[in-house]
């Protein structure tokens, strides 16, 4: 109908991977920052005409009609709209976590790397509408539909990790916080662990060195001192976590520092290992490995689309053979003793990563349980256990709603703290705009499962364009004109099961034309980054 | 709190409810009126001797039983005996004592200690069944919901719930009978493997029928109780009568399967409903997101969480248990408290063996239940906090 | 394929309410809707329905049947030989010889209108009849299960529908009530009535409930004052239970309680005077409702087993002289222990054994598909209700 000038698809470029090693000092969460300027950067995630509907006794809601974004290597993307527009739903779309029974996604293509994550939806499930009652029957194919949640199984976490709203009832309560996070930490970084206890040098004299040096700041350094110099026995050693556990050793033992060496020493020596300790170790190197390849071999699957079943056959039985091989033929005692080492092992790397996000006492953190930290703690927590398998993408889905004011510049203070160190591609959703402005790099406006304006922060608050982002920012209560009559945009969100034909904010828009009840707008591009759905802007258009 | 703190507190709760059952039997027992009470302990009232006997043996039977005071000193003097476990003696005349000689005019909780080891044996076994049958298949049947397993286990636990037990129990009894013994399997009532459980087929081999035979070995006494442990079976491998020992366990497999049936009809649905209770909450969304792999998320996260539930539930069923074995024990003919219940209640009425059942069921299903509490402390960690 | 749903449902009726004309619909009525709606695609709830449905014209039937239940007129059995006094001189009664001929003995009649009552067993140790027993025409013959007691087992099946109905219905329905009540009270007000009450429930509920019903009833039919008739032999039955199972009630309600009393309505109704009676009348109560429901269908097909579970133990209290064809005691009538010794020691003795496979079989399969009935509809209604299946 138009020739409006559609977003121009840029090619997609598998992004380098993340690294694999983690520097030594502060744990996982202090990788190189990212530098590049924002305009050129790589596409980590390309979504393209997402559609999620939802079947319910009520009818069809259409919670998203083909919303299409793109996110950046390292760039902080808002997503904001109000309650019921689909924000939460395209987060969950991404990385399939809709619950299946009433909700299901439709159509649409998610490049993730290059991988489609929505690789076999046709052959998923079948649909025929019921007559008259607006009610639709499906018929679900299970096994399509399993095979495509283990393959996302291998995106989730290490690729695409989710923090979600509610903090106190996102964590399991019967596990402790070091639990938890440990078994990210496994599942994502298990061959990097296992690498690093299997290489430790326990013996080496350089250790006994810095541990003499280290006894020797405590007794007279400042605290940074004594942290460098414990963090200096675990480069010494070649595990990190035992740098860290030592230097919660000596500041437990606060003045008699000096004399802990008998404790830093039993540290030690939980890392000789016998010989066929080593060899429990390596097999379960070798899971964790077997783990990846799979997932490889997952990705591979899904971005060519061709199914990889040799590959899948031949590392199932090699996962099945090296499972049952730790399950019978181990001896009890010494498996559990490397269980417990690695287990200790996870809860000094979890206490690293929980002073990464600010804790302030971590070693009682990872000790406790959910139920006993408050809301921004736990959060806290959440973010330490999404970001601890250092993901290309973090879906934060309202991470700040369910706290209060305080807490909530702390933790998107802390979030614009990570930003700068990790170099995560971070997508925000909300609905409250002030957060947006404090930490995004780019905003995309949703309203009734749309997005209807896409715009790097600021362009978007000196020069919005849509009718929608015009009325939202104009009803922001001003200091600076106190006079001012707040105004709010007239109607109200539409109902998703029967929503306005062609433009949805036709009804409550001020600029409303007729050409807006007949077909979505296309979305045009007005400006560097800039664009829009609107038919105020997509030039002379015929109406029929 | 403590875990031991927990425990004493639910231990202290214990004894209001103790006493509490302790009060209500007394109430309803005490409701009887006392010439039926006479008639079980005594025998009939002297049919010779006039006014003066019937009047002596009155005197004699209120003074022996205590009902010659007041109620509430009755009450007393009986909370006192119960809880020093002086609970009566069996009577002489009830139809419980004729069906089981050996027990008459015993103490009832010596009686109660000769049978408990049968029921405990039954129980152990059907408890060990529902255990492998019941909680991998609720589980299963809510993870692949309305698919065929849900199905198959729904109709499984609704029929185990419709059919009566003793209606099911008297089918199996007479189809195990009739096949085993048409296929000459099943010695009758000859040689030793009678003895033991009373007997096998039901009541056919009943002492004093023509066909019984009473060789019992020397470890076991009047076909009920065992040396040393009580617990037949074990005494049978300690004797080294393995063939005993293997028959005990056979014939109570069958019981045992019955029980198992109706309890897993309960047990199933509480299973299923919880873990999809557990499996809709946010932190499997979690540690979905985290990526941990379905099976392990249904395993190790909504696993140890639906457990809770499914232990109460558990402890729950020992009361079904309880209220099952009287029917099963006396299809089968095992001498265990369960029949002894239904013995007793039959005319005349066996007093001290309804008040010894009633207290012990009760002291049973309360410590299940004081268990269950505790082990669902240790497994949640929010409980202890009071 | 999304197109075709979008076209199919934007041409659909708008189902939310805001957009019909008239009248708001009263939200209770569109719950019951709803859930009547998810109980028809249930197929299993909607066969048990059906099932029920068809019990109760089976009962209207028999209730339509003349029938004088009261009377006692046996069926004997004739067994030439055995001095069977129950028949001797007995009007109305039908005598069978044992081999299978039917014909008039002396002094017995042949009144094929008047259909015998069912008469109560005397449990003896005779062993069995040789022989099967003629059925005759299934209306009107006997189809007897040994020496001692005969009843028709097509009339027994018929008027059990009756009684296992009444006694099903009723005892849950009174029990529930009084749970329902009580429970409220001590949810509502809380503190020491809720304490004292949950202690009293508590004990209540850990005497294991055969046991309980038995005691109860054992002692309450020894009380001689209110006569010795059927008719309070009935209500001691019903009041016996009612007592066993209204403490299970009364625990659901007051959890459900304790929830709808945070409610904001609540709080709402209390700010604007309500007093206390009002409120739980009608707003504590029909919104504490649901998981009653769910275990009253579940108590009602437990009901008839526990009956015959009880008659099985041999407890006869209830049952001295007169009775009933409820199908709990049918059934448990046809295998008790007696009749179970006989069998198994005609075995021993290699004597021909005479199993009645049908009087076991089909008083319990009433009672199966009555139970089974029963239990599919709890199902349903169970998942029509449950507010975290997301529809």
């Amino acid at each position: 109908m138009s020739s409006a000038v559609r977003i121009n698809s840029e090619t997609d470029t598998l992004p380098a991977s993340a690294p694999d090693t983690s520097p030594v000092s502060g744990g996982p969460l202090a990788s190189a920052p990212a530098s590049e300027a924002p305009a050129h950067r790589d596409v980590v995630l390309d979504v393209r005409d997402l559609k999620t509907y939802f079947f319910t006794y009520d009818g069809v809601v259409k919670a998203l009609d083909g919303v299409s974004f793109k996110v950046r290597r390292g760039e902080t993307l808002g997503l904001v709209g109000e309650t019921g527009c689909g924000k939460s739903v395209t987060a969950f779309s991404i990385t399939r976590l809709i619950p299946d029974p009433p909700g299901r996604v439709m159509s649409g293509k998610i490049l993730y790397r290059g991988a489609n994550l929505l690789w076999n939806l046709e052959r998923e499930a079948t649909f025929k509408p019921i007559r008259n009652t607006g009610r639709v029957k499906i018929r679900r194919r299970f096994r399509q539909i399993r095979a495509a949640m283990d393959r996302m199984s291998a995106v989730r976490g290490g690729g695409v990790s989710t923090i979600f709203q509610e903090p106190t009832s996102a964590m399991n309560p019967i596990f402790s916080i070091s639990d938890q996070i440990g078994e990210a930490l496994l599942l994502h970084r298990g061959m990097e662990i296992v690498d690093a206890l299997l290489n430790a040098k326990p013996d080496d004299p350089a250790v006994a060195a810095a541990i003499d040096h280290a006894l020797e700041v405590s007794r007279h350094g400042t605290n940074s001192e004594v942290r460098a110099a414990a963090l200096a026995i675990g480069t010494a050693v070649g595990v990190p976590s035992l740098g860290v556990q030592a230097y919660y050793i000596l500041r437990e033992a606060g003045p008699s520092a000096p004399e802990s060496k008998p404790e830093i020493l039993h540290a030690l020596r939980r890392l000789k290992f016998s010989g066929l300790q080593r060899a429990y170790l390596r097999r379960e190197r070798r899971i964790a490995e077997l783990r990846k390849r799979a997932n490889e071999v997952y990705l591979t699957e899904m971005r060519t689309g061709s199914p990889q079943r040799m590959a899948r056959v031949n590392l199932s039985r090699q996962r099945t053979t090296a499972n049952l091989r730790t399950l019978y033929l181990s001896l009890w005692g010494i498996r559990r003793h490397v269980r417990r080492t690695v287990q200790n092992e996870l809860y000094w790397r979890t206490v690293a990563t929980l002073e990464g996000v600010g804790i302030g006492n971590p070693v009682q953190v990872a000790r406790g349980y959910p139920h006993e930290l408050s809301g921004g703690m736990l959060q806290r927590v959440m973010i330490a256990m999404a970001l601890s398998s250092e993901p290309d993408i973090l879906l934060a889905d309202e991470p700040t709603t369910a706290l209060d004011v305080t807490i909530q510049a702390q933790i998107l203070e802390l979030m614009r703290d990570l930003k700068s160190r990790v170099g995560t591609a971070i997508v925000l959703i909300t609905h409250d705009l002030a957060v947006i402005a404090e930490v995004a790099d780019r905003v995309c406006v949703m309203y009734a499962g749309h997005i209807v304006e896409t715009a790097p922060v600021a362009e978007l608050y000196h020069r919005p364009l849509h009718p929608y982002t015009q009325g939202l920012l104009a009803s922001i209560p001003r200091l600076d004109q106190p006079d001012k009559e707040l105004t709010s945009i007239p109607g109200s969100v539409p109902n998703l099961i029967t929503p306005p034909t062609g433009c949805r904010f036709h009804p409550r828009c001020p600029h409303a034309m007729p050409v807006c009840k007949t077909e979505h707008p296309p979305t045009t591009v007005e400006g560097s980054g800039h664009t829009v759905a609107c038919y105020l802007y997509t030039g002379p258009v015929a109406v029929e | 709190m403590q875990m031991w703190v927990y425990v004493v507190r639910r231990l202290l709760l214990l004894i209001p409810v103790v006493l509490g059952v302790m009060t209500i039997t007394f109430i309803l027992v005490s409701g009887i009126p006392s010439n039926q009470r006479c008639l079980s302990q005594f025998g009939p009232p002297p049919i010779h001797g006039g006014e003066q006997a019937i009047s002596a043996y009155y005197a004699h039977c209120y003074k022996v039983l205590g009902l010659n005071v007041p109620v509430y000193q009755q009450w007393a003097v009986y909370m006192g005996n119960t809880l020093d476990f002086h609970w009566g003696n069996v009577g002489n005349f009830t139809a419980a004592a004729a069906v089981q000689p050996f027990i008459t005019g015993q103490p009832v909780t010596t009686v109660l200690g000769w049978l408990l080891p049968y029921t405990i044996e039954l129980a152990l076994l059907s408890l060990a069944i529902i255990l492998i049958v019941a909680i991998p298949l609720g589980r299963l049947a809510a993870v692949y919901r309305n698919r065929p397993v849900d199905q198959a286990s729904r109709v499984m636990s609704f029929s185990g719930f419709a059919i009566p037990s003793f209606l099911l129990g008297s089918l199996a009894l007479i189809g195990a009978v009739l096949v085993l013994y048409n296929l000459n399997l099943a010695s009758a009532c000859n040689g030793p493997f009678n003895a033991l459980h009373g007997s096998w087929p039901a009541a056919g081999c009943m002492p004093g029928s023509v066909a019984s035979n009473n060789n019992y070995p020397p470890w076991l006494v009047g076909g009920i109780h065992s040396t040393p442990t009580g617990f037949p079976t074990i005494d049978a491998a300690i004797h080294g009568q393995w063939i005993i020992a293997g028959d005990t366990i056979l014939r109570i497999i069958i019981p045992a399967l019955i029980i198992a049936y109706g309890t897993i009809a309960v047990l199933l649905r509480f299973v299923r409903n919880s873990m999809l209770e557990v499996m809709n909450l946010d932190f499997i969304r979690t540690a979905r997101a985290k990526g941990v792999t379905e099976h392990v998320v249904t395993k190790r996260h909504a696993g140890r969480n639906s457990l809770n539930v499914t232990i109460t539930v558990l402890g729950l069923t020992f009361a079904f248990f309880i209220g099952g074995f009287p029917i099963i024990e006396e299809v089968f003919g095992l001498n265990g408290v369960g029949r002894a219940l239904a013995l007793s209640v039959l005319q005349p009425y066996d007093f001290g063996l309804i008040f010894g059942t009633t207290i012990l069921f009760t002291l049973i299903v309360v410590i299940a239940n004081i268990i269950v509490d505790v082990v669902y402390a240790y497994l949640d960690p929010r409980v202890r906090l009071g | 394929m999304s197109a075709e749903i979008s076209a199919e449902t934007a041409g659909g009726a708008p189902a939310t309410p805001e957009v019909r004309r008239g009248r708001r619909p009263n939200p209770r009525i569109a719950q019951m809707k709803r859930t009547w709606y998810f109980l028809r695609r249930n197929t299993l709830a909607m066969v048990g329905l059906g099932v029920i449905i068809f019990l109760v014209f089976v009962a209207i039937y028999a209730a339509t049947q003349p029938y004088p239940w009261t009377s006692m007129t046996p069926y004997c059995v004739y067994t030439p030989g055995s001095p069977n006094t129950f028949c001797e001189g007995q009007p109305n009664s039908i005598c069978v010889y044992a081999q299978g001929t039917v014909a008039p003995a002396p002094n017995c009649y042949v009144t094929p209108t008047a259909y015998p009552s069912f008469v109560a067993p005397t449990f003896s140790l005779v062993p069995f009849h040789t022989g099967p027993l003629p059925l005759g025409s299934f209306v009107d013959a006997s189809v007897g299960v040994s020496g001692s007691y005969f009843y028709n087992l097509y009339q027994g099946i018929l008027r059990g529908s009756d009684w296992s109905l009444t006694f099903s219905f009723s005892i849950v329905g009174l029990g529930a009530s009084i749970g329902l009540i009580v429970g409220a009270i001590s949810g509502y007000f809380g503190g020491v009535v809720d304490e004292a009450l949950m202690r009293f429930v508590d004990i209540m509920l850990s005497i294991p409930q055969l046991l309980f019903v038995l005691i109860v009833i054992a002692v309450v039919s020894q009380l001689a004052i209110f006569g010795d008739s059927l008719s309070t032999r009935i209500t001691f039955l019903i009041l016996g239970f009612v007592v066993v199972f209204w403490p299970l009630y009364a625990r659901i309600v007051r959890g459900q309680v304790l929830v709808t009393r945070e409610q904001k309505y609540v709080e709402a109704a209390k700010a604007s005077g309500a007093n206390s009676g009002r409120i739980i009348r009608k707003h504590i109560i029909p919104n504490s409702v649901y998981p009653v429901f769910v275990q009253m269908s579940l108590d009602v097909g437990s009901i008839p087993l526990t009956i015959g579970a009880l008659i099985f133990l041999g407890f006869t209290a209830i049952f001295p002289t007169v009775s009933f064809p409820e199908w709990g005691t049918l059934s448990a009538l046809s295998v008790n222990p007696s009749v179970l010794t006989n069998l198994l020691t005609s075995y021993e003795l290699n004597l021909p054994v005479f199993v009645p496979w049908w009087m076991m079989l089909f008083p319990g399969i009433m009672l199966f598909m009555f139970a089974i009935s029963v239990n599919f509809i709890s199902d349903g209604l169970r998942d029509a209700l449950d507010p975290r299946l997301r529809r």
